[in-house]
């Protein structure tokens, strides 16, 4: 008998805090990707207004007013951005499927290096490409078609409620029910992300199958480890949030106090979600759990020479 | 006098237009002004009375039936004509039919959905047929009575019209030839019966659950428009419509009766209501004006009766859930004596002068709203009160206020004579704008459409924007701004992001750039390019175009204006010129070039400082001490000299004079004019110091002026922005990535 959703929480957690560097090669190649876009914003800013003398007042705070204006009347429209923003989706999800299969490969190992962790995120790079072109399809067919139908649906039915308790009822329900089917659906493509890095072997419909075993035989025990994460992450994301709002950016102090802020709460994110992955790798995989026995040979191997 | 050059310089560079050719634009007759500028204190002070003129008498029956959404009426209207030349047919609107089917004008116009998203069902659909309409010549004095037997029948001979668009299948304009003239003066009396199904609500009345917006509900009688003393027809201000019937000479009679349209439903004229109102006896009902007689029937039925005069329109509301609450505002407990001798000043007036009336108000409001009920009723009794002191004093006895249930949302945030709708979404946090901004709203529309009947088909930013631009005013004395709270599945992060605050004129402006030159300010409501530049033109630009006339004219001259022109046309119909021209005669400025602009035509101003430069000169001594100096003279006996440099564009297609503010470092200021016409122009300064910015002078800057970035710029780059910018960005796509990284 496997261990429960807690005490591999509970593992996956300990193993991030005792073996942290995933957690910041995961934040650094994030922040490396980010920066071209982050520096040409910056650039782009001190090009529209950098001499105006409202400059002051957007390093201040938001400012919703000249905000509105650059968007509505200096050709940065919405689509410019939606375009720009769907393009730098791809390039991020590339990268995170392959910051995933380095975190998969190496949770567990103790003291993992970080040519490890880079070596076997490449090595499973091409087989978690190929899963997303089955997960992706497969997301949409279970979780986004049916969820737009029950949101529509709740929606519909909010509207001729009489009272405003029985229209938020209906919408919170529609909305819990889609994320409980969502994240039932992510669990399953999760446990088939490990089980592709960790048995590289079996073939894509038997990982298929047991990907969704793993998390519909017994959903609550699955909603159990998987929620968890996803909760602290926003909750992480509102509260990092609501601070960074209040910190003004009105001198140097001010401003590297701001950036330290956010790359903390980014370190904080990388931490979470390696104590995520180790917590669903430990629950699939408990022998992992400090000696790689599932582990392919080449892999092992590597691990052995670090 | 800064401002009143730039108002008096406003001009259309591209037409190379001045203020003096500009007045010689011919306008079109209007009625002489009943109150003169000689006697200004005389016409602030009056109630607006003396302009009243019945023309109409409803008198009506109307009886509920919930079980089938319908309602059965039947009644008498007396019509007097007004005119100048006898009257051969009446011209109805029978608004409920837009809702018909899928083909009527208003359908086609908002494409079946409308007012927060819903969408109309054609399962349940709404219409009003007149069963019974005979029409009789008023012998005497004699009191109205209802009569369906032996008038004449107007039924064989109707047609319905589509004076707008021509659409056929469209219902919702009558034309009833009548058998006989009715001469100038004379009046007919029509007495009618008719169904009035109302659809399941989408759009304003309706019903859903046991909840009925029983509005343009019966037949209502269109706007004959009267002739002026020349016998011209008198006619609003906006431009050429395809207005209804014949007008030929300027003898026909022409009645203004608008199809219903997506973005207007209101012109009609003022009369006296007396409505007779039967519903299940477990009914709430509200309805315009007082309540004059209650009668309990023995079959588990009551009739409300209703009376109101001076209104022109008449809409009730019937629920079995909400609570009703009674109270009132109480001028001598709710009127601020600041406030009021701080508006007796600006107005020139004496605080005695502005006496206002106590107002019973009934608030109607869903049993899980009753948290938000104090908060609707001083919202209610701020509107009064502050609409009362700056315009003139709230005429009617009563005023209700209509709080629907979540299902009914799109018949909230409406306006009728004396009856209003709010919607409050829960929850709704303190500080956060509703219900308190519909309120306020509404209730302003009591004075801009309701007490001031312009015409909103044609003209609508004379209502919407004067209301949007009054809202504003008593929402920033009241509350000071709302938080502007984003919200995620309806529930609001407030107060996580509650220190995102917007005035009023911020929205006004944010909302505005949304079409900031897609159509004009001035245009018929139904002909704007789509229903966003509608309400950034007809809401927001017009309530911008308002803040821009208080900031050249000034605060005391502007008030007065406003208060003039709400006075003179009360109970009447005005048009955008006879808003100009109680303007013009307050302020005693020429205001053609300004509407022209900003009223009549699309654009917007935007002036930019650009290309500043300041450099130091090859220095030279001292004058006085030039002959003694040597070239090798010390530093100190030299005097500096910096050429400062800089452009300013115009990059709007409205034109203004404008005045820059130059700083220099030692702290001394420098101001440039400029008249604003050509595309732009270079400024060059010598001064004994650096300059530091450039910025347009506070006078210059134009409520309507799209982009405040450019307004100004300084001679030092300022690095935070782009720093704060780039690392928001930075840290906004780490979060981006780190949720990607849930699913991938």
């Amino acid at each position: 008998m496997g261990p429960s959703a807690a005490e591999s929480l509970a593992a996956g957690l300990g193993w991030t805090l005792s073996s942290p560097g995933p957690a910041i090669w995961v934040v650094v190649v994030q922040a490396i990707l980010v920066l071209p876009w982050a520096f040409g914003a910056g650039w782009l800013a001190d090009d529209l207004f950098g001499r105006s003398v409202e400059a002051a007042r957007f390093a201040r705070s938001i400012d919703v007013v000249l905000v509105a204006e650059l968007f509505k009347t200096q050709a940065l429209g919405f689509h410019t951005w939606l375009v720009t923003l769907a393009g730098a989706g791809l390039v991020f999800v590339a990268t995170s499927t392959f910051l995933t299969g380095g975190l998969i490969a190496t949770a567990g190992a103790p003291r993992p290096s970080a040519r490890f962790f880079f070596a076997e995120g490449g090595r499973a790079l091409p087989r978690l490409l190929r899963l997303l072109g089955l997960s992706i399809p497969f997301f949409g067919l279970v979780v986004m078609l049916p969820g737009v139908v029950i949101l529509r649906a709740a929606d519909s039915w909010a509207e001729d409620a009489l009272s405003d308790g029985v229209g938020m009822a209906l919408r919170v329900s529609s909305v819990l029910l889609v994320a409980t089917i969502a994240a039932l659906t992510l669990a399953a493509i999760d446990a088939m992300k490990i089980q592709r890095v960790r048995k590289p072997d079996v073939r894509l419909w038997r990982v298929f199958r047991h990907g969704l075993a793993f998390a519909w035989t017994s959903p609550i025990r699955t909603l159990v480890l998987y929620l968890p994460y996803p909760c602290l992450l926003l909750g992480l994301v509102v509260a990092w949030a609501w601070v960074d709002v209040r910190i003004g950016r009105s001198g140097w102090a001010l401003w590297a106090l701001g950036l330290a802020w956010q790359q903390l709460g980014a370190v904080v994110r990388g931490l979470l979600r390696s104590a995520w992955v180790a917590s669903l790798v430990f629950h699939g995989w408990p022998e992992g759990h400090g000696h790689e026995a599932t582990l392919d040979t080449e892999a092992a191997n590597m691990k052995s020479e670090t | 006098m800064i401002a009143a050059l730039v108002l008096l310089t406003v001009a259309q560079a591209e037409m190379g237009e001045t203020p003096s050719s500009r007045a010689t634009v011919e306008l079109r007759p209007t009625f002489e002004p009943p109150l003169s500028l000689a006697e200004l204190r005389g016409p602030l002070t009056l109630s607006g009375a003396a302009n009243y003129e019945e023309t109409l008498s409803y008198d009506l029956e109307a009886l509920l039936e919930p079980d089938s959404a319908t309602v059965r009426g039947r009644g008498v209207v007396r019509w007097t004509n007004r005119g100048r030349v006898p009257v051969r047919e009446l011209w109805w609107h029978l608004y409920l039919n837009a809702f018909r089917n899928e083909r009527s004008t208003f359908m086609i116009e908002s494409k079946g959905m409308t007012r927060r998203g819903v969408r109309f069902d054609p399962r349940a659909p709404g219409s009003v047929e007149v069963t019974a309409l005979s029409a009789r010549l008023v012998d005497g004095a004699s009191a109205a009575k209802l009569d369906l037997t032996n008038g004449f029948d107007l039924l064989p001979a109707r047609t319905f019209e589509a004076p707008d668009d021509g659409n056929d299948e469209d219902r919702t304009v009558m034309k009833t030839p009548l058998p006989f003239s009715v001469a100038p003066g004379q009046a007919v009396d029509v007495s009618m019966s008719f169904v009035s199904k109302l659809p399941k609500l989408f759009a304003r009345a309706g019903y859903v659950g046991d909840f009925y917006m029983v509005a343009q509900w019966f037949p209502k009688l269109g706007v004959l428009d009267v002739a002026d003393a020349s016998g011209s027809p008198r006619m609003t201000d906006g431009p050429a419509v395809s207005a209804a019937g014949p007008l030929t000479e300027g003898l026909e009679p022409r009645w203004n009766c608008h199809q219903y349209h997506a973005n207007s439903e209101f012109f009609s004229d003022y009369g006296h209501y007396r409505v007779a109102i039967t519903v299940p006896d477990d009914y709430q009902v509200g309805a315009t004006g007082a309540r004059i007689a209650v009668r309990e029937h023995s079959d588990g039925m009551v009739t409300y009766v209703h009376e109101q005069a001076r209104v022109h329109d008449f809409a009730w509301v019937a629920d079995r859930r909400c609570l009703a609450i009674d109270d009132d505002f109480d001028p001598t407990r709710d009127v601020d004596a600041t406030k009021r001798a701080h508006v007796a000043q600006v107005l020139g007036l004496s605080p005695e002068d502005l006496g206002l009336s106590p107002v019973k108000i009934k608030l109607l409001i869903q049993p899980e709203h009753r948290a938000y009920a104090d908060r609707y009723l001083d919202a209610a009794r701020a509107a009064i009160q502050w609409f009362g002191l700056w315009y003139g004093a709230y005429p009617y006895p009563t005023l209700t206020i209509v709080d629907g249930p979540s299902a009914a949302r799109a018949a909230m945030g409406m306006e009728y004579p004396t009856l209003i709708t709010g919607g409050v979404t829960w929850p709704a946090l303190p500080g956060v704008g509703q219900p308190e901004s519909v309120t306020v709203h509404e209730f302003g529309h009591q004075y801009w459409y309701g007490l001031v009947g312009s015409n909103e088909f044609e003209e609508p930013w004379l209502d919407e924007g004067f209301t949007t631009f009054s809202t504003a005013k008593v929402l920033a004395e009241t509350y000071g701004a709302f938080a502007w709270v984003p919200k995620i599945g309806g529930v609001p992060l407030e107060p996580w992001f509650g220190g995102l605050r917007l005035s009023e004129e911020d929205k006004f402006r944010v909302m505005a750039l949304w079409a900031p030159d897609t159509d004009a300010v001035l245009r018929p409501a139904w002909l704007y390019r789509d229903a966003r530049s509608y309400t950034a033109n007809v809401y927001f630009r017009a309530a911008l175009v308002l803040s821009e006339l208080e900031r050249v004219l000034g605060d005391d001259v502007f008030a007065r204006a406003m208060r003039l022109y709400h006075l003179r046309w009360r109970y009447r119909h005005p048009s955008t010129h006879d808003f100009q021209h109680a303007l013009e005669e307050v302020s005693g400025q020429s205001l053609d070039a300004f509407f022209a602009n900003a009223v009549r035509s699309p654009g917007f101003v935007d002036y930019a400082i650009d290309d500043l430069t300041t450099r130091r000169r090859a220095t030279r001594p001292p004058a006085a001490s030039s002959f003694s100096s040597s070239s090798s003279s010390s530093s100190s006996s030299r005097v500096s000299l910096f050429d400062t440099s800089f452009v300013i564009e115009r990059r709007g297609n409205i034109a203004q004079a404008v005045s820059v503010d130059v700083a220099f470092e030692d702290g001394s200021r420098q101001s440039v004019t400029w008249d604003g016409r050509y595309r732009w122009h270079r400024v060059t300064l010598t001064s004994s110091s650096a300059a530091t910015s450039a910025r347009m002078a506070e006078a210059s800057l134009s409520k309507l002026d799209v982009r405040r970035v450019n307004d100004g710029q300084t001679t030092e780059r300022e690095w935070r922005a782009g720093a704060a910018v780039g690392t928001h960005v930075l840290a906004v796509l780490q979060v981006f990535a780190s949720l990607i990284g849930v699913l991938f």
